[in-house]
């Protein structure tokens, strides 16, 4: 006997499961402090980097223009994204500090399933935010850069700003894979920076041929061909979203591993 | 139903359940009491599909529980009342859990109202005491009207008052055919709300029985008299122990005798001749019959000091 009065088909599954997830995103404080901390960094770095591009050092010659756009993906490389990639951590690491993932598996007791609600609740919420910052930050480039601004057409602002968009929510589902293999807070923020951003980088400064290359293949390397800022753009965008594409699913797929396999 | 069959979990080298095969019927409360470490939570949890066993199976109505689609309109469980995000409110974790089963937002307030929530619905939930935690806990147990409901220590926190909603709460559930599981170091509870008694120690079933057999089975009947004076309380011990009934001094004046009636001690008191000024059953509480059942499996013991054996009747 059970559920009398509650329809028995309705609900439930995969549905009921991002529905649970989206509910838990929006009402706690941390998602929307993380929405507002990466437009407040994203708008300080671009008008810090603006206004410091169109004024010339003394003696040099006359500053070369410069794409709205690319600030506005620089900051978002550089400051915007660790206040979403922390949305991400919170939205599955932040459960195992609260140990609400029990409560969590009880809703959802396939864990495969649990873990594609949270990228399925993560993905839009972060894919938004990364269009959005792409948008409204290439026009407050545009103010920052004054006359060095080059100029650039709505179609191109808007594909720049998609790009940033697919960016982050492809790095989300890797954090969420992360979170899921490393269960805590502190833990997935390192593991996570360290591989999007930290060992492409000092990979990337080393003189040995090979190993420029393989950090050309880590998650912000990626990224940042597919956003067009690459120095010198290993290659092309859509190479860069298969690329983030493979680690994506390579987190999701251990993440969903170590949770089949491990107690909760 | 909830059926268990030869469930085992190892930790190591060390057996936290261990070929544990119990039913759990429905339509009465079954108490599932042990000292700490002796798997009680190992065991609900894997129940609940969050540990997974070493070996056996634990099933609910024959199906392990993340084979339901609806998971929460079958079994409810408060295992952790702190088990919950602190910054959000008792009712959108409460919608949360609601949505991810495809069960109505009414069911939500309704709930709140039956555990008494309701006024303190909207705030934070990291603000709550911890008996208010475990109200919460409950209701997200019975979010889904599930017909099989698992408690863990249900009433740890609650005031005397909670207390005896917890128990009126699983007597109510029962009565109406559900499968109530509820664990509890507290033996008097026990004895106050369940129906069947499941006692395990260090991972080991130590006994399945409803509990007046638990009562019953485990000591005969005891009974408490006081003789002031010296002589005549010896004298009264050595017709006891002729009888069969074994007697053992309680200071300063009592006796306990095992194995009698009132009525049988009473008698041999009239005959011997004693002046008695207490004649009394001491029936043996849970308590009583729950330490001698796990004794000897007690996990961490506290070594105590024996006190001498009372001498052996024949």
């Amino acid at each position: 006997m059970s559920a009398s009065d509650a329809p028995r088909r309705g609900g439930g599954g995969f549905a009921g499961a991002v529905a649970s997830e989206w509910t838990k995103a929006i009402t706690v404080r941390s998602t929307w402090a993380c929405l507002a901390s990466a437009v407040v960094l994203v708008g300080l770095y671009v008008v810090i980097i603006g206004v410091s591009l169109r004024s010339p050092a003394p003696g040099a010659d006359a500053p070369a223009e410069v794409v709205p756009s690319t600030v506005a993906a620089g900051g978002l490389m550089i400051m915007g994204q660790f206040a979403l990639i922390t949305l991400a951590t919170l939205a599955i690491a932040g459960e195992y500090s609260t140990g609400s993932i029990r409560n969590t598996l009880q809703c959802v007791p396939v864990r495969g399933r649990m873990l594609l609600a949270k990228s399925a609740m993560v993905m839009p919420i972060l894919f938004s935010a990364g269009v959005l910052l792409g948008l409204a930050g290439s026009l407050a480039a545009d103010a920052a850069l004054g006359t060095v601004a080059a100029p650039q057409s709505g179609p191109e602002r808007l594909t720049a700003a998609l790009a940033m968009g697919a960016y982050l929510a492809l790095t989300a589902v890797l954090v969420i894979g992360i979170g899921a293999m490393v269960r805590s807070v502190a833990g997935t923020l390192t593991v996570g920076f360290v591989l999007i951003l930290i060992l492409p980088m000092a990979l990337q400064s080393a003189s040995v041929h090979l190993l420029q290359t393989v950090g050309a293949y880590f998650p912000g390397s990626a990224g940042m061909a597919l956003m067009g800022i690459a120095e010198d753009q290993p290659y092309p965008a859509a190479t860069g979203l298969l690329v983030l594409l493979g680690w994506a699913l390579l987190g999701l797929l251990g993440g969903m591993t170590l949770l089949n396999r491990r107690d909760a | 139903m909830i059926a268990l069959r030869q469930l085992t979990k190892r930790y190591g080298d060390r057996l936290a359940v261990d070929d544990l095969t119990v039913d759990i019927a429905p339509g009465r409360v079954t108490g599932f009491l042990g000292p700490n470490g002796a798997g009680k939570s190992t065991t609900m949890r894997m129940i609940m599909g969050l540990d997974h066993p070493t070996a056996g199976t634990a099933t609910i109505g024959g199906l392990e529980y993340h084979r339901f689609r609806h998971p929460l309109r079958e079994v409810g469980a408060l295992l952790d009342a702190k088990a919950l995000h602190p910054g959000r409110s008792a009712r959108n974790h409460l919608l949360a859990m609601a949505r991810s089963n495809g069960i109505p937002a009414r069911r939500v307030d309704e709930v709140l109202g039956i555990v008494g929530l309701s006024e303190v619905a909207r705030q934070r939930a990291g603000a709550y005491s911890l008996g208010m935690g475990q109200r919460l806990g409950i209701a997200g147990a019975l979010l889904g009207d599930p017909g099989t409901l698992i408690f863990d220590e249900p009433v740890n926190g609650l005031d005397p008052d909670g207390v005896r909603w917890v128990r009126g709460l699983a007597r109510s559930l029962a009565g109406e055919g559900r499968t109530v599981f509820v664990s509890s170091h507290l033996m008097s509870e026990m004895q106050l709300t369940a129906d069947h008694l499941v006692v395990i120690g260090r991972g080991r079933l130590i006994t399945d029985a409803p509990i007046v057999e638990v009562l019953s089975g485990s000591s005969p009947a005891t009974v408490r008299i006081r003789v002031p004076d010296t002589d005549e309380r010896s004298d009264l011990a050595g017709r006891l122990r002729v009888a069969g009934f074994p007697a053992e001094p309680v200071p300063p004046d009592g006796l306990l005798v095992r194995g009698a009636t009132l009525s049988q001690v009473g008698d041999l008191a009239h005959a011997a001749g004693a002046r008695l000024h207490e004649l009394a059953s001491a029936d043996p509480s849970l308590e009583e019959a729950y330490m001698r059942l796990t004794g000897d499996s007690v996990e961490y013991r506290v070594p105590t000091q024996r006190h001498p054996a009372p001498e052996e009747a024949g």
